[in-house]
C-alpha cells in the first residue's frame, strides 16, 4: 500500500507540470504589457518598469519559464502584487476556514445524502423513493449561491439564528465559534452535494440489495436494521466515496462563490478578490494548490476503498 | 394422523406473486413433512419452485411474493408468526445453507464476524464467548487451522472452505431443522462428497432434520430417507428413496430417473420431451401432461389428485387411479 502511495505520488508530477505551464502561460495571454494591466490606469511609468523587471518580464520566455520552475521546487510562487507578501504565505493564512467549510459541507451532504439514498432503495419504488428522488432532482437543480441567500433570509434575517457574514478564526474563539460561523455556507454547500450522493447510495444500494449475502443475513435472523446498516451499506460504500472525492473536488471550488456571497475570508473569496485586483501571481498560486488538493483527494479516496472493501488490491 | 416426532410440516404451502395485472402462484398447495433426524429431499428441475418453497417456509420469500397456508415448526405456524418472533427462529432453530457459496458470504466482513454474529444474537454470547464458538464451529465443520481462518475475508477461501463455512454458521445453533438448497450444485465432484458427507455426519451427531433441495437424483440416494418431487410448484410423488429408485410411479419421476446417466452405459441419454412451462402459464389439467408420454383425454382436464399405494408412497397422476378415489387432502 505505501508502495502503491509513492507511485501514485511520483505518477501525479506530470499532471502537475502540466498545470504549471497553463498557468505560466496565463499571464502571458493578458494583452498588452501585464504589469501595467495589474497596476491599473493610474499607475507610472516607473511603477510598470519596477513591477516589469520583478515578475521578470523583460527576460525571454524560456529564461522565465526556468525561473518559474524553479521557484515552484522551492516552494516560491512569487508575491502577491497586493499584498505585497508571497503567495504561499497568503494562502496558507486563508486555508483555515475553505478547509473548515470543505469538511463541515461534506459531512452535511454525507448526513443527508445516505439516510435519504437508503430510504429511497429500501422502498424502491414505493412512494418514499420517488419522494426521495424528487427531493434530490430539486436539490440537485438549486445552485449553492441561491440556496445560500435562502438559508441567509430564514436563519439569519427573519429568525436570528446564525450570522449572515464573516467568520471568527480558530485561534480566537475555538472549533465551535468557528463552525458557528460557517453553519449556512457549509449547509448552502452541502445540501446541494447531498442530492448527488443520496442518488449514488440509492442506485449502489439497489445493487447489493440482490445479492445473495443480503439473504444470508436475513436468514441468520437478523433484523431489518442491521441487515441494512451493516451488511448492506458497507458493500455499498465504494461508489458513494467515489461521489465523496468528486463533491470534495467540485466543494473546493464551489467556496469560491459561497465565501464572497458570506464574506468569508478563506481561500474562495481571496481568488475572487485577486481576479478583481487582477493579481495575477495570486490567481496562479490559487489554482496550482487547487490542482493539487484534487490530485491529493483523489489518492485519499482511492486508498480509502481498502477500508471498505477487502478484496481491494493495490498493484 | 400425527405422528409425534414430526418436526417441521407444510400444509398446503402457496407461494404467490401479486402484480397488478395478475397472480402467479409459483407454489401450489404443497405439503411435506419432516419428522427429526429425517433428510428429506427436495427434487425437480430449475423453475419448479423448489427454492421458493424453502424461502417460504424460512419466512424469506421476496417481495412481491407472498406465502400462504401453514409452516408449522414443532406445531407453531411460522407464517402467522410476528417479525420479530420469527427472526428469533430463524437462524437458531431453523436455518438454511443456499447454492452458491461463492455469493451466500458478505465479501466485506470476516468469516469469524459473521460466525460471531450467531451467536451474538440468539445467544447473547459476549464477544470473547462468540469468538470461541466461531472457532469451534470452524473446527467442528473440519477447517483446517480454525484461529488462522476466523479472521480471513471469503475471498481468501476456496469455494468448498465457504460452503463449510455457511454449513457451520447454520448449524451453529443445533438447529432443528436445516434447509440446504443446492448445497453442492456450485462444487467439484470431490468436495461435494467431502461437503455431503459432512452433512450426513453431523445431521447424525446433532440430530438435525435436513431439507435438502436439489435437482441431482444422485445426492437424493446418498443422503436423503424421503422423496418429494416437485413439478410446476406442486408435488406430485412422494416416497422413501429406495421406492423412488425402484419403483418410481408419476411419468415425471420415471423421466428424471431415466434421464440419469449411468456409468459403463453408452447410448443416448432419455430427455424428457419439452421444458418445464414459465410460472405465468402453467397447464390445466395435469401440469405435466404437455410433456407426458402417457396422457390422456382426462389429464389435460382434470388435475389429478393424490393416490395412495401404501408405505409412504402417493402420486398424482390419473394412472393410478383405482376409482376408490384420490386423498382430499393434497
Amino acid at each position: 500500500m505505501l508502495n502503491y502511495t509513492v507511485r501514485r505520488l511520483i505518477s501525479s508530477i506530470p499532471v502537475l507540470l502540466i498545470v504549471a505551464v497553463m498557468v505560466f502561460t496565463l499571464i502571458h495571454m493578458i494583452p498588452g504589457n501585464p504589469a501595467a494591466v495589474m497596476l491599473g490606469s493610474d499607475a507610472t511609468q516607473e511603477e510598470v518598469d519596477a513591477l516589469t523587471q520583478k515578475l521578470g518580464l523583460d527576460q525571454p520566455v524560456p529564461t522565465q519559464l526556468v525561473r518559474w520552475f524553479g521557484g515552484m521546487l522551492r516552494g516560491d510562487m512569487g508575491d502577491s502584487i497586493y499584498y505585497d507578501r508571497p503567495v504561499t504565505q497568503v494562502l496558507s493564512e486563508r486555508l483555515e476556514p475553505t478547509f473548515l467549510i470543505v469538511a463541515y459541507a461534506i459531512l452535511v451532504a454525507l448526513a443527508i445524502g445516505v439516510p435519504l439514498g437508503v430510504l429511497a432503495a429500501v422502498n424502491h419504488n414505493g412512494l418514499l423513493d420517488k419522494l426521495c428522488m424528487i427531493l434530490s432532482m430539486v436539490g440537485i437543480s438549486c445552485p449553492a449561491f441561491w440556496l445560500g441567500l435562502n438559508l441567509v433570509i430564514l436563519f439569519a434575517v427573519q429568525r436570528n439564528i446564525f450570522p449572515s457574514v464573516g467568520y471568527l478564526p480558530l485561534a480566537e474563539g475555538g472549533l465551535l465559534s468557528a463552525l458557528y460561523y460557517i453553519t449556512l455556507p457549509s449547509f448552502a454547500l452541502g445540501l446541494q452535494r447531498s442530492a448527488s450522493i443520496a442518488r449514488v447510495t440509492r442506485s449502489s444500494m439497489l445493487d447489493v440489495l440482490n445479492n445473495d449475502y443480503v439473504r444470508t443475513a436475513r436468514a441468520k435472523g437478523l433484523g431489518e436494521f442491521r441487515v441494512i446498516a451493516k451488511h448492506t451499506l458497507k458493500n455499498a460504500m465504494n461508489p458513494i466515496l467515489t461521489q465523496v472525492g468528486m463533491s470534495l473536488a467540485q466543494l473546493v471550488g464551489g467556496a469560491v462563490v459561497i465565501e464572497t456571497i458570506f464574506n468569508i475570508p478563506g481561500l474562495g473569496l481571496l481568488a475572487f478578490d485577486s481576479l478583481k485586483r487582477r493579481d495575477y501571481p495570486m490567481i496562479q498560486g490559487h489554482i496550482l494548490f487547487v490542482a493539487l488538493a484534487y490530485i491529493l483527494i483523489n489518492l485519499v479516496i482511492d486508498l480509502l476503498y481498502k477500508v471498505f472493501d477487502p478484496r481491494v488490491d493495490y498493484h | 394422523m400425527k405422528e409425534p416426532n414430526i418436526v417441521l410440516e407444510a400444509r398446503d404451502l402457496n407461494v404467490d406473486f401479486h402484480n397488478p395485472d395478475r397472480t402467479v402462484k409459483i407454489v401450489n398447495n404443497v405439503s411435506f413433512s419432516i419428522a427429526r433426524g429425517e433428510t428429506l429431499g427436495i427434487v425437480g428441475e430449475s423453475g419448479c419452485g423448489k427454492s421458493m418453497t424453502s424461502l417460504a417456509v424460512m419466512g424469506l420469500v421476496p417481495k412481491p411474493g407472498k406465502a400462504t397456508g401453514q409452516v408449522l415448526l414443532e406445531g407453531t405456524d411460522l407464517l402467522g408468526l410476528p417479525g420479530k418472533e420469527l427472526r428469533k427462529i430463524r437462524g437458531n432453530r431453523i436455518s438454511m445453507i443456499f447454492q452458491e457459496p461463492m455469493t451466500s458470504l458478505n465479501p466485506v466482513f470476516t468469516v469469524g464476524d459473521q460466525l460471531m454474529e450467531v451467536f451474538r444474537l440468539h445467544q447473547n454470547a459476549s464477544k470473547a464467548e462468540a469468538r470461541e464458538k466461531a472457532i469451534e464451529a470452524l473446527r467442528m465443520v473440519n477447517i483446517a487451522m480454525p484461529e488462522q481462518r476466523f479472521g480471513e475475508y471469503p475471498h481468501q477461501l476456496s469455494g468448498g472452505m465457504r460452503q463449510r463455512v455457511m454449513i457451520a454458521m447454520a448449524l451453529s445453533c443445533d438447529p432443528q431443522v436445516l434447509i440446504a438448497d443446492e448445497p453442492t450444485t456450485a462444487l467439484d465432484v470431490t468436495i461435494q462428497a467431502q461437503i455431503l458427507e459432512l452433512m450426513k455426519d453431523l445431521k447424525e451427531r446433532l440430530g438435525t432434520a435436513i431439507m435438502l433441495i436439489t435437482h441431482d437424483l444422485g445426492v437424493v440416494s446418498q443422503v436423503c430417507s424421503r422423496v418429494v418431487i416437485l413439478y410446476c410448484g406442486q408435488v406430485i410423488e412422494e416416497a422413501p428413496v429406495e421406492e423412488i429408485f425402484g419403483d418410481p410411479l408419476h411419468p415425471y419421476t420415471r423421466g428424471l430417473l431415466r434421464s440419469l446417466p449411468a456409468i459403463g452405459r453408452r447410448e443416448k441419454l432419455y430427455v424428457i420431451p419439452g421444458s418445464v412451462p414459465g410460472a405465468r402459464d402453467f397447464p390445466t389439467g395435469c401440469v405435466f401432461h404437455p410433456r407426458c408420454e402417457r396422457a390422456c383425454g382426462r389429464c389435460r382436464e382434470e388435475a389429478p389428485p393424490f393416490f395412495d399405494r401404501g408405505g409412504g408412497h402417493r402420486c398424482k397422476c390419473w394412472l393410478y387411479d383405482t376409482g376408490e378415489g384420490g386423498l382430499t387432502h393434497g
